[in-house]
């Protein structure tokens, strides 16, 4: 068989080629904060439900509720969905819109600072309650620059498919590094002083006139308006092929790298083998299950009876679990304000269906 | 790009033989554990407010 039977020019554009897609969780299948959930009441920036997809928001953009939601276009089974509860009226400089984060050693590829520099595509499903223009902003963090583009939102309660390229950064490396590299921001709502200037697909220095610019719907004015992503990819080149579908395990993999909930309560989860340190302290170790971007924060919840340790026979409540060490592969823990016989060592769960025990490298 | 985070009660916690390891931290109302690590964006904004004077990190108990 020839060489071109097996490898030719045409295969560069297949869409069965792996690892195009450089978006983690771009289905909006994995949701360690809240698998299937909702968060209400939302009036702050926070992440999730889903996972690597932030909603960036203030309290006069009205409360939100943020959800794992099961609809979602044919070939999908979940999409992320932002629904406002109480509507607001955002302000100035301010804006509502979800991101994903994207590590910068994942962008180097793209050839940003050089003339070869390769422009990218990205793709999503999109639904809203409310027609109209939307932006979909791109800021690259090393050299503080940014680029976006508009596009229409042409029904409403209908699933459209989008599609917008973008022209490379010859001007700005992205480093190799692990620090965040690109947002992509899905604008819903920005306030009268922001996004101001004319939209420019072209790389310009980041300004609250730049950010955004053009868009006009503004969703969080709207009474159980909503706006939902699903299917989304950013690939190099200027051509969007159909999406790269992954195994659930991998992605939940690569967002572990980001985010990891190692401890809750209904699966009855050990969190750590536990061992005595001193008179009225616990400690245990957790390993990771991949490497993280960088030191994670633990984030735990606490309260009475939440955590339960038990040695030789016995179980001890505790209301509140704190780190001693934070490393890219392994954590120490530490429960105080109890005894225990001196050397004794045991295992430690959660105890409360509202105890978690959370991991955040988040950029 | 990131708003701002309301951060409280930050103090050093130590290990078996007395190195600071992590500071724990009240941020945006949950209470955090974050390790001293400038990649981390807690510690970095932790670092950027102290910097800025409108924060101080307590000493270990």
């Amino acid at each position: 068989m020839t060489l071109s039977k097996i490898q030719t020019s045409e295969m560069l554009d297949t869409p069965n080629l792996g690892r195009r897609n450089l978006v983690i969780n771009g289905a909006m299948q994995i949701a360690q904060r809240n698998l299937n959930g909702s968060d209400t009441g939302v009036t702050a920036s926070q992440y999730g439900p889903v996972d690597r997809f932030k909603c960036r928001t203030h309290s006069t953009a009205g409360t939100l509720t943020l959800a794992h939601s099961s609809d979602a276009p044919a070939g999908f089974d979940r999409s992320y969905r932002c629904t406002v509860t109480t509507p607001g009226t955002i302000q100035t400089t301010e804006s509502l819109r979800l991101d994903t984060l994207i590590e910068a050693q994942e962008l180097v590829r793209l050839g940003h600072g050089t003339s070869d520099a390769t422009g990218f595509t990205i793709s999503f499903w999109v639904k809203s309650s409310t027609t109209g223009t939307y932006s979909l902003n791109v800021y690259q963090y090393d050299g503080s620059e940014q680029v976006n583009q508009l596009y229409t939102i042409d029904a409403s309660d209908t699933w459209e498919y989008k599609t917008l390229s973008f022209s490379g950064n010859t001007g700005t490396a992205i480093n190799y590094d692990n620090g965040a590299g690109f947002e992509v921001a899905w604008f819903l709502s920005s306030g009268p002083q922001i996004g101001t200037n004319s939209p420019s697909s072209n790389w310009a220095a980041y300004t609250t006139a730049n950010y955004g610019a053009g868009h006009t719907a503004n969703i969080s004015a709207v009474t159980n308006g909503y706006f939902a992503i699903t299917g989304v990819q950013l690939e190099v080149g200027s051509i969007a092929t159909p999406f790269e579908h992954r195994r659930v395990a991998e992605e939940l993999s690569a967002c572990q790298r980001y985010y990891y909930r190692h401890g809750d309560f209904d699966d009855r989860k050990v969190i750590a083998q536990s061992y005595r340190t001193s008179a009225t302290d616990v400690e245990g170790v957790v390993t990771f299950p991949t490497t993280m971007r960088t030191g994670p924060s633990l984030v735990a919840t606490s309260g009475t009876n939440y955590y339960r340790d038990y040695w030789s026979n016995n179980g001890t409540n505790l209301t509140t679990v704190t780190a001693g060490e934070l490393g890219i592969n392994t954590a120490i823990l530490r429960w105080t304000g109890f005894s225990r016989t001196a050397g004794s060592s045991g295992y430690m769960r959660c105890n409360n269906a509202a105890a978690t025990v959370d991991f955040d490298a988040e950029m | 790009m990131e708003n701002n985070m309301q951060i409280t009660d930050v103090q050093y916690i130590i290990d078996a033989d007395g190195n600071n390891t992590c500071v724990q931290a009240t941020i945006d109302g949950q209470s955090l554990s974050v390790p001293l690590n400038p990649a981390n964006r807690h510690y970095a904004e932790i670092l950027k407010q102290v910097a800025d004077g409108d924060l101080t990190i307590a000493d270990a108990d």
